[in-house]
C-alpha cells in the first residue's frame, strides 16, 4: 500500500425519490457519476442538494430508487458498512479526542494493528501538512486547520468515496479560495470518486469535473463547469449561476429577435424565450464588426464601481435594464460616456445564448 | 488635545457609574443570602461548638463512635446507591427524550414532571400503600403465583432506597436531558459514517460527549440524597438511619441542639468536600472538551 491510496469508483443514482410527508425533496433523480470525478450538487437551499447526498451517505432513506457504487447496490446498506468518508458542514470533529484520536477512530474501528495506525495517521496528516498539530485538543484548532483535519479523517481510511457537505462555508473568503485548490489537488493525487455540495456558485464552477445543477428536488442540468456557465440548460441556470439579465425574444420563422430586431446566433442549438445578457459578455460596439455581433442601443443609468471592475447600468431603447462589467482599465473606462447618454452595446453571435423557461 | 482628554474621563466616570449601578442591582440579593445562608449557616456551626456555655468539642467528639459511623456510613450508601440507580434508569429515558422530535420530547417532559411538582408527602404515602404486605405489588405478584408470601418492601433498606430513587429520578432527568441534548446529531453521522455501528458510536462518541450531564445529574442526586428526611423516615419504618433522621432525633426528641448541629456540620463539610473533588474533576473533563 502506497502513500494514501484509495479506491475509484462510480456511482449511480436510479430513480432516487424522498418525500416527507406532503414534501417532495427528491424527485425521480437519475445520475452516473465516473470513477475519480469530482461532481458538485449545486442549488439554492431546499433545492434537494444536501437530502441527495444523505441519500448517498445512508442517514436518509430514499423513498424509492436505487444507489449503486460499483456493481453494489447500497441502497439498504447502513451507513456505517458504506466505507465512504465524509467531510462534514460543521467538521463534526469529536471534541473529547485530540487530532490524532479521530484521524485514529475509523482504523481503530477497522481493527487496524497499532503500529499501522500511527503509519497511516501521520500519512493522512502529513497530506494535508498538519502533522505538527497531532497532539492538538479540537477546540485549540483555527476553522481552516478543522477543515485539512475533518479531511484527514475522511480519507485515512481510504475510503470508496468521498463526501463533502458544504465544507468550506464556514470559512472567510480568502481561505475558501485557498482551501478550494488544495481539496481540488488532493483530489487530484487521490482520484476518489468525490461528491460535493455547495450552494456557491463560483465554488461549484471552480472546482467540479462536472456539475449537477439541482431545483426543487430535480436535475437541471448536468454539465462541465464551462458548459453550465455559457450554455445554460433554461432560465433557472442563467439566473443562479452568475449574473445575467434575462431579456424576453420572439420567435421569428427559424430564428429569434429582441425587439423586433433579428438576432444572429451562433453555431450552438438555440431554443427558448429568454435571451441570456450576461454582463461580462457585453462590450463597446466596433465599426466594422457587425456581422460578428448584435447591437443593443440605450443610455447610460448608472455607474457602480467595484475595483477591479465597474458595472454600468444601461437601459435599453425597449425601456428594459441590462448591466455592463467594464475592466477598470483606462482604455475601457475612457469609452464609457456620461450619464444619459446614449450608448451601443454589442453581444458576439457565439455569447448570444437562448434559453427556454424553466419548468416548476 | 485638551478636550479629548476631558472627554476621556468622563467616559471613565461613566463606566464606573455603569458598574455601581450593576453592583447595586445585585444589593438585594446579596442580602438575602446573607440573611438565609450565611447567618444560619454560622449559627449552626456556633450551636455546635457550644456546650453549657463554654467553647467545646464534645459534640463532635461523641460523634465519633460506631454508632454515628455506622449512620454514615448508610447515609453515602443509600446516596451513593440511589444515585447509580437513577443514573441507569435515567440515562436511557434522557436519551430518548434527546433524540424525539421537539413535540414528543415535550409530552416525555410533562410525565417527568407532573410527579416533580406533586407533593413529596403525597408521593411517600403513595408508596407506603404500593408496597406494603397487602398492598398492589405483593398482591398482584402473589395472584400471579410467583411468590407464596408477601415480599418485605417497606419499612426497611428496599422500600427507603424505592422511594428516594422516585423521588430523586428528575433530579437526575432534567439536567441529563439539558446535555443530551446539546450534543451535536452530526458527531453520531460521523462517527457512523467513519465505520462505527450504532452501539458502538454510542459508548465511543456519544456517551462520552455526555458525561458533563452525568455528572451533573449524579451530583444534584447524591447531594440532595445525602440530607433527605421525610422519604427515608417514612418508608424506613425506624430501621434506616441516616443522618437527616439522627438530626432531628438530636434536635426533636432530646432537644440537644449541640449534637445535632454537629452533625449537619459535619455533614455539610463532607458533602462541600465532594462537591470540591468533583468540580475539579468536571472543569478537567471540560478541558479536554468535553463541554
Amino acid at each position: 500500500m502506497s502513500a494514501v491510496s484509495a479506491k475509484s469508483e462510480p456511482i449511480r443514482f436510479e430513480g432516487v425519490s424522498k418525500r416527507f410527508g406532503t414534501f417532495t425533496a427528491l424527485d425521480d433523480v437519475s445520475l452516473e457519476i465516473g470513477s475519480g470525478e469530482f461532481l458538485t450538487l449545486l442549488g439554492p437551499s431546499g433545492s434537494g442538494k444536501t437530502t441527495l447526498l444523505m441519500v448517498l451517505a445512508g442517514f436518509t432513506r430514499a423513498t424509492s430508487g436505487r444507489v449503486l457504487v460499483g456493481n453494489e447496490d447500497m441502497t439498504r446498506v447502513p451507513p456505517h458498512k458504506r466505507d465512504f468518508g465524509m467531510v462534514f458542514q460543521n467538521y463534526a470533529l469529536f471534541p473529547h479526542m485530540d487530532v490524532f484520536g479521530n484521524v485514529a477512530y475509523p482504523l481503530k474501528l477497522r481493527g487496524v494493528a497499532k503500529a499501522e495506525i500511527g503509519t497511516r495517521v501521520r500519512r493522512a496528516l502529513d497530506l494535508v501538512q498538519l502533522s505538527h498539530l497531532a497532539d492538538r485538543g479540537v477546540d485549540q484548532l483555527s476553522g481552516g486547520q478543522k477543515q485539512r483535519i475533518a479531511l484527514a479523517r475522511a480519507i485515512v481510511f481510504e475510503p470508496r468515496v468521498l463526501l463533502m457537505d458544504e465544507p468550506l462555508s464556514a470559512l472567510d473568503k480568502n481561505l475558501r479560495e485557498q482551501m478550494q485548490i488544495e481539496i481540488r489537488n488532493l483530489h487530484e493525487t487521490l482520484g476518489i470518486t468525490t461528491v460535493y455540495v455547495t450552494h456557491d456558485q463560483r465554488e461549484a464552477l471552480t472546482m467540479s469535473d462536472r456539475v449537477v445543477v439541482i431545483d426543487a428536488g430535480r436535475v437541471v442540468q448536468v454539465d462541465t463547469p464551462r458548459a453550465i456557465y455559457e450554455r445554460p440548460a433554461d432560465s433557472f441556470v442563467a439566473d443562479f449561476i452568475g449574473e445575467s439579465t434575462l431579456l424576453p425574444v420572439e420567435r421569428n420563422g427559424r430564428g429569434f429577435s429582441f425587439a423586433g430586431m433579428p438576432l444572429r446566433l451562433g453555431e450552438a442549438a438555440a431554443n427558448g424565450d429568454f435571451l441570456v445578457v450576461r454582463p461580462e459578455k457585453l462590450g463597446f460596439h466596433d465599426p466594422g464588426t457587425e456581422e460578428e455581433v448584435n447591437l443593443f442601443d440605450g443610455s447610460l443609468q448608472q455607474v457602480v464601481y467595484q475595483g477591479e471592475t465597474l458595472l454600468a447600468q444601461i437601459r435599453l431603447a425597449n425601456g428594459l435594464p441590462v448591466t455592463l462589467r467594464l475592466s477598470t482599465r483606462r482604455e475601457m473606462m475612457a469609452r464609457l460616456p456620461e450619464i444619459g447618454a446614449p450608448i451601443t452595446l454589442a453581444l458576439h453571435r457565439d455569447d448570444t445564448v437562448i434559453v427556454p423557461e424553466h419548468r416548476k | 488635545m485638551t478636550l479629548a482628554l476631558d472627554n476621556a474621563r468622563e467616559l471613565r466616570a461613566d463606566e464606573r457609574r455603569e458598574r455601581f449601578s450593576i453592583l447595586g442591582l445585585s444589593f438585594p440579593a446579596l442580602i438575602l443570602v446573607t440573611l438565609l445562608v450565611f447567618l444560619p449557616v454560622g449559627w449552626l456551626f456556633w450551636l455546635s461548638v457550644i456546650d453549657g456555655g463554654e467553647l467545646s468539642l464534645i459534640h463532635y467528639r461523641r460523634l465519633a463512635d460506631a454508632t454515628h459511623f455506622r449512620i454514615f456510613y448508610v447515609t453515602f450508601e443509600i446516596s451513593i446507591l440511589v444515585t447509580v440507580l437513577a443514573l441507569l434508569l435515567g440515562y436511557p429515558l434522557a436519551y430518548l427524550m434527546s433524540q424525539l422530535p421537539p413535540r414528543w420530547a415535550g409530552i416525555c417532559l410533562i410525565f417527568v414532571l407532573i410527579p416533580f411538582w406533586t407533593s413529596l408527602l403525597v408521593r411517600t404515602y403513595a408508596w407506603l400503600v404500593l408496597l406494603q404486605r397487602r398492598g398492589v405489588i405483593n398482591q398482584t405478584l402473589q395472584d400471579l403465583g410467583l411468590i407464596d408470601a408477601p415480599l418485605r418492601l417497606v419499612h426497611n433498606y428496599t422500600g427507603t432506597v424505592i422511594g428516594m430513587l422516585h423521588i430523586m429520578l428528575p433530579f437526575m432527568i432534567l439536567p441529563l436531558y439539558a446535555a443530551l441534548r446539546t450534543v451535536d446529531p452530526n458527531y453520531m453521522r460521523a462517527a457512523s459514517n467513519l465505520g462505527a455501528g450504532p452501539v458502538r458510536a454510542f459508548w465511543t462518541v456519544f456517551f462520552p460527549l455526555s458525561l458533563p450531564g452525568v455528572f451533573a445529574g449524579s451530583l444534584l442526586v447524591f447531594i440532595l440524597s445525602l440530607g433527605f428526611y421525610v422519604t427515608p423516615a417514612l418508608l424506613g419504618g425506624g430501621r434506616v438511619m441516616m443522618v437527616s433522621m439522627k438530626i432531628q432525633q438530636n434536635a426533636g426528641l432530646y432537644f440537644d441542639w449541640g449534637a445535632a448541629s454537629a452533625l449537619g456540620v459535619v455533614l455539610l463539610v463532607v458533602t462541600l468536600f465532594i462537591f470540591w473533588v468533583l468540580s475539579r474533576f468536571m472543569r478537567v473533563e471540560r478541558v479536554f472538551g468535553g463541554g
